[in-house]
């Protein structure tokens, strides 16, 4: 996941899923800024699976709403993974 | 201490066993020997002198704990894969004896596969049993195109577990995320189905959708409980049923773990009262 690359957002409304897109505007090592395609908030604490589709792999991770920032701006905490 | 083993044989003289140290005084004897043992001939002693051993006596329960031949498996299926590829051909076991192991195709598809193989092509076997999983390295010797049938080498074969978890056959409802570019968010979600289930895996089936080994996915899998989300990587397609994968997780939130222990264990215990009930029902 890299600055620009689109992401597929699924998070869970009330137990129903919802797919969101959005693009990523800042990354580091343990967090993911991204610009909300809507400006439906995602709910703070909220655990959503990203999928990133890039020319030749997938990556996907699993990452908790950290804070929202101004209407658009996600912050998400990515999540570890097993060894 | 190294001393001589005492190893009973009815060969005439047999070779002298090899005992690398550090493997527990365990030896394993050439197949025609463990022939031998099974068709009940007469039965003698020597002693072999070796080197590097700590124990004096050789029993035979020592060599069978984890490797097994594959002439236990005549008669059942195996999956047979060239090294490094996900695609897993069946083939039954027709005879294992000496050096030579006999395998018959279980569908065109392997046939074409085994007729295209050259000889000394090195395969890799698996075969489930009850508790793990025996495999090998066998290489090919030839392709007999009159009795289609593929001829390899009969090595031993190797016990493991490689699970770290129970599995439980169990078909609860999973969405399967995919990447869908004509879609205004990139994804669309295609519901499946899973054949099986534990703590640290899935398999699932699913129509319209095909994944390569390595393949990176997100489940969201529908307990009774509440739908847990998961970030898995594809093990492969299932050998048995169609359509279906083999996932491993890597990502799981911790609280969603143990609604999926929860689920794996009610599923269990929904078993055994099962069992239960239909006893008490004769």
């Amino acid at each position: 996941m890299r600055v620009d690359d689109r992401l597929s957002l699924l998070a869970l409304a009330e137990g129903e899923p919802v797919l969101r897109g959005a693009t990523v505007v800042q990354r580091d090592q343990h967090m993911v800024h991204v610009a909300m395609d809507d400006l439906a908030p995602l709910p703070v604490g909220n655990v959503v699976a990203l999928l990133c589709v890039g020319v030749s792999s997938s990556e996907a991770s699993l990452a908790v709403v950290s804070e929202s920032l101004g209407t658009a701006i996600t912050a998400l905490r990515l999540l570890e993974r097993r060894h | 201490m190294n001393q001589g083993w005492v190893v009973t044989c009815n060969s005439s003289r047999p070779t002298p066993p090899v005992c690398p140290r550090g493997t527990g005084g365990v030896v394993l004897f050439e197949p025609r020997m463990q022939e031998s043992r099974r068709r009940g001939g007469g039965w003698g002693s020597t002693s072999v002198p070796t080197t590097g051993c700590d124990r004096t006596v050789l029993s035979w329960e020592h060599s069978t704990m984890d490797r097994r031949e594959i002439y236990s498996l005549t008669g059942s299926i195996v999956r047979i894969a060239l090294p490094d590829t996900g695609s897993v051909m069946l083939f039954s076991v027709e005879s294992a004896a000496n050096s030579m192991a006999v395998m018959r195709p279980c569908s065109v598809e392997s046939k074409r596969f085994a007729a295209s193989l050259e000889p000394g092509t090195k395969l890799h076997l698996t075969a489930g049993a009850s508790d793990g999983v025996l495999h090998g390295t066998l290489t090919v010797a030839r392709w007999s195109s009159a009795q289609r049938m593929l001829i390899v080498d009969n090595p031993p074969l190797e016990y493991t577990q490689r699970r770290d978890a129970f599995r439980v056959p169990a078909a609860i409802a999973v969405d399967v995320m995919l990447a869908d570019l004509d879609s205004p968010v990139g994804a669309r979600l295609v519901r499946g189905v899973t054949v099986d289930l534990s703590q640290g895996g899935l398999a699932f089936t699913v129509g319209g959708a095909s994944f390569d080994m390595g393949d990176a996915v997100v489940l969201l899998l529908h307990t009774e409980r509440q739908p847990v989300l998961i970030v898995g990587r594809v093990l492969g397609v299932h050998p048995d049923v169609r359509s279906t994968f083999r996932v491993r997780f890597e990502q799981i939130n911790a609280f969603e773990q143990t609604v999926l222990a929860g689920e794996l264990r009610r599923r269990e215990v929904a078993k055994v009262s099962t069992s239960r009930s239909a006893v008490a029902a004769r």
